[in-house]
């Protein structure tokens, strides 16, 4: 995939207002990247040679021909399988926050990127293209505390303009509640796929680990994309500040030097417990932030994917 | 050491940089400041803030008023830094550092007889006194010492500083108490007056301490605290380092004879008289069967017991009967306790036979009315012989056989009689003088502008009509007899005239008002003069009888008799009463022999003090009635002084009381003194004599540097290390 920065800047996403175009120019960019899915099934079938290009999986290299031409040419099979992805979309409000959107200025400047739930639905919106465009069925699923819209699997390019309505019609003012949530969607499952959540994951750590490893003995491949905003991670206020609650919690007045510390600690920690969980689950865990360009997020989450021959 | 040791040994050399020290204020203004400026962030992930904030709610207020105090106090340190503080003192008190210059010590000790009490076996003389020593002892090589006793009045002992240890330590150790109390005011000038010259003699070190050992009596430190002595005080305290230690002790308990009070001075051989003693206690206990004594002459007559409730006061009442004539001294005692000086109180009575009144007349049988009412078979206290002479043989007449001389109603007199009678009330005389519708006020005037007899000038006689009495309060002792008592009719005696006087513009103690009309205008008046004194009735007695002259009709009325006696003894006491003093009050008197009248040189006499030891005194020159006058002031001891004539065996007692003002034994606090920024220590010329070498305590400028450092080094490791949290 090659990198196009007019595409996958999230600053320049983000000016974009409606949720369809963003998504489209996104598509653009993606397309005109990418030579092929890494979300892809198995086959013992050969379909061709392709010469290697970096970044592709050294695994897959023909060395009898590198060794005979001393060129890299990679083995190519028919995909036989196909693949089932359930996109779910976190949608509580506690992704609207963007940081700069509300003129807060950060480190000496205002912020205007793009929010957590802007940034995952672009992601929604690029694994789905992925998925669609190798003939896989992709299925969506927005949540906050309970679902809030699904969207079963198709495999038909009409489900892209599917998920921009859903996306753009849902609410956005309730509370997470991702157990509860992942409970109900392994219900609808009727076949085993790959389950791509997406959220800020803000919310007990015991109890998501638990219904993840639900998710995981229902047979399901999960890979979990933690949406996050710099802020949230470098907490890099400098004045005295009013933190105000989302989702019903209370505000909080308090000297962000003083325990900028102690909050990067205890974010540090929260992410490493959940990451240390997914693995033990054999969950692919991938924390994003929503300045990070989609052009490095995303082959990085393909990436190891594909690492994962899956 | 004393806080007040620290509190005048520290000092700022540049006070006004402390207003540098507001800046103090800056961080603390800045943290709420910053406190207040908040800026609003909607934030996601609050619930892990909230953990965060109530787990570290603890630590981070705990390290924000860390941060301020030491802030703060970095400037505070500064701005003292900058005032150049200094310190001259040591743990074991006002004494100089090693290094200090020589200093002029003027200790200072009170010798008020409040420092006579006694707490386990040491008065608090004898505690100022060992501190005194010490101080002595302790100085640095070349230091010297002034010695200022502060009683009444205050004395330099020493008052050119000395080198010499063992001989200030010699008279520290004869120093006695003052039983007159304390001049504070002279006391601080004497100081002040002292540490001026020793700063212009330029043999004695410049640097100059002040050094003062009281108790802080009340009755005289009081005035320290009050506006006028006060600014003298830190007037003192400003220019010159002042140190002051408290002997003050928090409890104390002592009994006091305040007052005795003789029913006469003069009293009559076989006549019985009361005697009024006033004890109070001082203490916060009650005391119970306390013994108090009458003692005449050394023999203890009689005895009573008493209890006192604490603070409480009471009168004891004795009857004497005196045997003898003479001079007699009446004592009152107490046994002995923490305070003895105050346990005993004296009095000098005279006694006689009978008291002789002299009566002048214009006419003859003038007098008659007058000498009826001072009838021995009337008389309850005296027994007066009269005699009657014409005005006219006045001149003649020996004045000082008669104690009490009656002036009734008399035209005028000669103007040598004038001066004899001048002289005579001078000397001790009692004068009673009766002005009617005889009197010539234009002669009268005339001779009280060659001499003072009566003390006014008189100015014209009041319109005929019935003049109410005013009795003053009945404060007069010639009137006090008729409280209470409205039908002796003392304030209806029929006046119709009497003489408008000019007062003179004297003192009340020299010049008063016995009783009034109620009007305003004096009817009596007493004039002290010298030893003696004057009575004026400005209405002479008449029976009214006589129609032309109406002045009043006073012989007639009931008050007349008991108001003539009272009027009689009352200027018998007032001429008698300078033979008890208070302490340091001066004691005058009189010799009077003929044969000394050709004597050239002065004549001197010898008084025995309390304390055994005699001294000579010079009589003033000879008059030319062969009468001498004396004077003594040196009565710092309470007790009997003895004159003694050496040319006849003849001598005179005086009794001499201390005030009472010091028994309460209440003192004031240091911290009541008025507060004053004591001076810079002086610069120290070093070997070479060049002002240049200057040091001035540098280690203790240095130790206000160093806190600034340490302080400093502290705030920016903390404010390094919470940085380092934050980043």
């Amino acid at each position: 995939m090659s990198t196009s920065p007019k595409y996958f800047d999230p600053e320049t996403l983000a000016r974009i207002g409606s949720l369809g175009l963003r998504a489209r120019t996104l598509v653009e960019g993606l397309v005109s990247g990418l030579h092929r899915s890494p979300l892809r099934g198995h086959s013992i079938e050969f379909a061709q040679h392709r010469e290697y290009v970096p970044g592709d999986d050294l695994r897959q290299v023909d060395w009898k021909i590198y060794a005979r031409s001393d060129k890299y040419y990679l083995k190519q099979y028919e995909d036989e399988t196909s693949l089932t992805c359930y996109l779910l979309v976190d949608h509580s409000e506690s992704m609207l926050y963007g940081g700069g959107q509300n003129g807060v200025q950060v480190a000496g400047r205002t912020k205007a990127g793009l929010t957590k739930l802007q940034y995952a639905q672009l992601v929604a919106f690029s694994l789905a293209y992925l998925v669609i465009e190798q003939r896989d069925y992709a299925a969506l699923l927005t949540f906050s505390d309970a679902i809030d819209d699904w969207l079963p699997p198709s495999g038909s390019p009409a489900m892209f303009d599917d998920m921009v309505a859903v996306m753009e019609q849902a609410a956005n003012d309730r509370r997470t509640n991702l157990p509860q949530v992942l409970e109900l969607a392994v219900q609808r499952f009727n076949r085993r796929g790959l389950v791509v959540l997406i959220s800020d994951l803000l919310d007990d750590t015991d109890r998501l680990l638990k219904a993840l490893r639900l998710v995981r003995f229902a047979g399901h491949d999960v890979l979990l994309i933690h949406v996050l905003d710099r802020d949230e991670v470098e907490f890099p206020f400098e004045s005295m500040s009013r933190f105000e609650g989302f989702e019903g919690l209370p505000h909080v007045v308090t000297d962000p030097q003083m325990i900028g510390q102690a909050y990067r600690h205890a974010m540090s920690d929260f992410c490493r417990g959940l990451e240390m969980g997914c693995r033990q689950m054999d969950v692919d865990y991938f924390r994003v932030l929503t300045d990070e360009s989609l052009a490095a997020a995303l082959p990085r989450i393909l990436a190891n994917r594909s690492a994962r021959g899956l | 050491m004393q806080a007040w040791h620290i509190l005048a040994a520290t000092g700022l050399a540049s006070a006004w940089m402390l207003w540098w020290s507001l800046a103090a204020a800056i961080p603390v203004l800045l943290h709420y400041l910053y406190r207040r400026r908040q800026t609003t962030i909607p934030w996601a992930a609050m619930q892990l803030l909230l953990q965060v904030v109530e787990r570290e709610a603890k630590r981070v207020r705990l390290e924000q008023l860390l941060l301020l105090i030491l802030r703060t106090l970095i400037l505070l340190v500064l701005a003292v830094s900058l005032a150049r503080p200094f310190w001259e003192s040591s743990d074991d008190g006002p004494v100089a550092f090693r290094d200090s210059p020589a200093t002029n010590w003027i200790i200072a000790i009170d010798v008020s007889y409040s420092m006579g009490y006694r707490v386990d076996n040491e008065t608090r003389l004898q505690a100022a006194q060992r501190r005194a020593i010490e101080l002595v002892e302790t100085a640095n090589e070349g230091d010297a010492f002034a010695l200022v006793a502060l009683g009444r009045p205050p004395r330099g002992v020493i008052a050119r500083p000395s080198f010499d240890r063992q001989a200030v330590v010699a008279e520290l150790g004869r120093l006695s108490i003052n039983d007159a109390g304390c001049d504070l005011s002279g006391g601080l000038q004497l100081i002040a007056d002292i540490a001026e010259r020793a700063q212009q003699d330029q043999s004695l070190p410049r640097q100059i301490r002040i050094s003062v050992l009281s108790d802080l009596g009340s009755d005289h430190w009081q005035a320290a605290v009050d506006e006028a002595e006060g600014k003298r005080f830190k007037q003192l305290g400003q220019r010159y380092p002042l140190d002051i230690e408290s002997l003050a002790d928090k409890t104390v308990a002592n009994l006091a004879l305040t007052n005795l009070k003789l029913q006469a001075l003069r009293a009559v051989v076989g006549q019985s008289m009361d005697i009024d003693a006033v004890v109070r206690n001082y203490g916060e206990r009650s005391v119970e069967q306390v013994p108090i004594q009458l003692v005449v002459d050394g023999n203890t007559l009689a005895s009573q017991r008493i209890d006192l409730g604490p603070f409480a006061e009471q009168t004891v009442r004795f009857t004497h009967v005196p045997t003898a004539t003479g001079q007699c001294l009446v004592a009152v005692t107490l046994p002995a306790d923490r305070l003895p000086v105050d346990n005993v109180r004296r009095q000098v009575m005279d006694v006689r036979d009978n008291y002789e009144v002299l009566f002048v007349e214009q006419l003859a049988g003038d007098a008659r009315v007058l000498q009826l009412s001072l009838r021995p078979e009337v008389s309850t206290t005296l027994t007066q012989s009269r005699s009657t002479v014409s005005v006219f043989e006045l001149s003649s007449v020996e004045l000082e056989n008669w104690p009490v001389v009656v002036l009734n109603d008399v035209t005028s007199i000669d103007q040598r009689s004038h001066l004899r009678l001048e002289r005579y009330v001078r000397q001790g005389g009692a004068l009673i003088c009766m002005l009617g519708p005889r009197t010539q006020a234009a002669i009268w005037n005339e001779r009280e502008k060659d001499a003072e007899l009566l003390g006014f000038q008189l100015l014209e006689p009041a319109s005929e009509q019935s003049w109410n009495i005013d009795p003053l309060e009945y404060k007069s002792p010639i009137v006090a007899p008729f409280a209470g008592f409205p039908d002796a009719g003392l304030l209806t005696t029929p006046i119709f005239r009497y003489w408008k006087i000019q007062p003179p513009k004297v003192e009340p103690a020299v010049w008063s008002v016995e009783l009034a009309t109620e009007q305003g205008d004096p009817l009596i008046v007493r004039y002290r003069l010298g030893a003696g004194g004057v009575l004026s009735v400005l209405s002479a007695p008449q029976s009214g009888a006589a129609e032309s002259n109406n002045w009043n009709a006073m012989a007639t009325w009931p008050s007349f008799v008991p108001l003539m006696q009272r009027l009689v003894q009352s200027a018998i006491d007032s001429a008698a009463s300078n033979n008890t003093v208070l302490a340091g009050e001066t004691l005058v008197g009189k010799v009077s022999d003929g044969k000394l009248q050709n004597v050239p040189h002065q004549l001197q006499l010898t008084i025995t003090k309390p304390d055994g030891s005699e001294s000579l005194i010079e009589a003033d020159e000879i008059q030319s009635d062969g009468a001498a006058c004396w004077t003594f002031a040196q009565t710092q001891q309470s007790g009997e002084y003895v004159v003694r004539h050496p040319g006849n065996r003849s001598q005179l007692t005086f009794a001499v009381n201390v005030d009472g003002s010091e028994s309460s034994l209440q003192s004031i606090e240091l911290l009541q003194l008025p507060k004053f920024s004591p001076p810079p220590p002086l610069a120290t010329v070093n070997t070479a004599g060049n002002s240049d070498g200057v040091e001035r305590n540098p280690w203790f400028v240095r130790g206000w540097l160093i806190a600034l450092g340490i302080l400093l080094l502290a705030e920016s490791w903390l404010a390094w290390a919470l940085g380092r949290r934050v980043g």
